[in-house]
């Protein structure tokens, strides 16, 4: 008897992630997502630049492959063009909260039926660990050797906070991955955004604080750590946005 | 899925692969540059100076190339359609008169590298350029063809 294999929707080859980077686990939730929905044949991921460039190998599925950050502007096409494909995007921080801000915040505020699984390890990781518009306050990297220094570099971007100002999206949520219980929660939150979208409902975004151990320089049980530790406290956990449970309360 | 899935990029990370595409390409370009570059030649068959320009400097060097031509000074118009492909060939054919060539431009000197490199530096290349927005005169574009003539300006 199987009691454990991979998903369907996840391909057969090896993922080049790091060890203990934490996008395995979010590439296998999306795809145990994929398989549980039954929208295997007609999904169509867009795939972003840095880290997770290469999802387009990873998942079983039609994929995009987008210039930096225009992942949702791609999908934007696509769901216009196919609206009876489920389009979801992956996107990371320096993709999705610098170069692609724009594509973003519009696309949400299109209320555009797309689902956005959005990374967030407040660092740009493949190209090494650079600062990146999400990363902490007085946090080292790269670009940043004495932590970032809000005087000269500002704060960083909450994009679910941001985001939850606008009246378009139908769903905004935060979520992570360090433990099993979170990881739990994370896919239900991600199986609602492609749920959302199936229903017509509109702009899911999901965000999944991350874990870079590589160019955090921690240890991976360091890196999950300090998810708790550091990360969350800045990038509370929760339901940011929730239009169909708000029409509700209104009409109660 | 019972069909194999489509993947749309333009990246290629295995080497051996993008070396082909790269062949590929540049087979492509070689073929637009064989057949798609295009030039106007005006007054060039007995041309011992060449005035070289496109757009709104050309037509000013057209008029220049008529009064220079009053005076009895042997002067043609290269004018390119296409900036790319470079037209190389009525360059090239030009050698066997022209001795001095003039690049007009409507700025710092830009198509002057394309010209010395189509005419393989054989012959000096002088600029007769305005900038940022102005325009020269036909007088302006004629008085660098009479300097020309006269052997000074190299």
């Amino acid at each position: 008897m199987v009691v454990f294999k991979k998903p369907h929707a996840l391909s057969d080859v090896p993922l080049h992630y790091c060890p203990g980077c934490t996008h395995g686990i979010v590439h296998r939730l999306v795809a145990e997502v994929i398989d549980e929905l039954g929208i295997e044949g007609k999904t169509i991921g867009i795939a972003p630049v840095g880290c997770s460039v290469m999802a387009y190998n990873y998942f079983e599925c039609d994929m995009i492959e987008a210039a930096h950050g225009r992942a949702p502007a791609v999908a934007t096409g696509v769901k216009r063009a196919n609206p009876d494909n489920i389009v979801f995007t992956y996107q990371g921080d320096g993709d999705l909260a610098s170069i692609g801000t724009a594509e973003t915040v519009h696309s949400a505020a299109r209320n555009e039926n797309i689902t956005v699984i959005f990374i967030n390890n407040a660092i740009y990781g493949m190209t090494g660990g650079q600062m990146a518009p999400t990363s902490l306050p007085g946090q080292v990297t790269q670009t940043s050797p004495y932590g970032r220094d809000v005087n000269l570099c500002g704060y960083p971007v909450k994009i679910c906070e941001m985001l939850a100002q606008l009246d378009g999206p139908e769903y905004l949520e935060r979520v992570t991955v360090n433990n099993v219980k979170q990881i739990k929660n994370a896919k239900r939150a991600i199986k609602k955004a492609f749920q959302n979208q199936i229903d017509g409902k509109g702009f899911s975004l999901i965000e999944v604080i991350s874990s870079c151990p590589t160019n955090w320089g921690m240890t991976p049980q360091a890196a999950l750590k300090w998810i708790d530790e550091k990360m969350i406290p800045y990038y509370p956990l929760g339901v940011y946005k929730d239009r169909s449970a708000e029409k509700k309360e209104d009409k109660q | 899925m019972e069909r194999k899935r489509n993947i749309i990029n333009s990246l290629s990370l295995v080497p051996e692969e993008l070396e082909q595409f790269n062949f590929a390409r540049y087979e492509k370009y070689a073929e637009i540059e064989r057949t798609e570059a295009r030039a106007e030649e005006y007054r060039m068959e007995d041309a011992e100076i060449c005035v070289a320009a496109f757009g709104i400097a050309s037509r000013v060097s057209r008029n220049a190339v008529d009064a220079a031509r009053e005076m009895g000074i042997k002067v043609g118009l290269i004018r390119p359609i296409t900036l790319w492909p470079f037209p190389v060939d009525p360059f090239k054919r030009s050698l066997s008169t022209v001795k001095k060539y003039i690049s007009v431009e409507l700025n710092m000197g830009q198509m002057i590298e394309d010209v010395r490199l189509a005419t393989e530096c054989r012959r000096p290349v002088t600029l007769c350029n305005r900038a940022g927005g102005m325009i020269p005169t036909p007088e302006q574009v004629l008085e660098a063809i009479k300097a020309a003539a006269n052997g000074g300006e190299q």
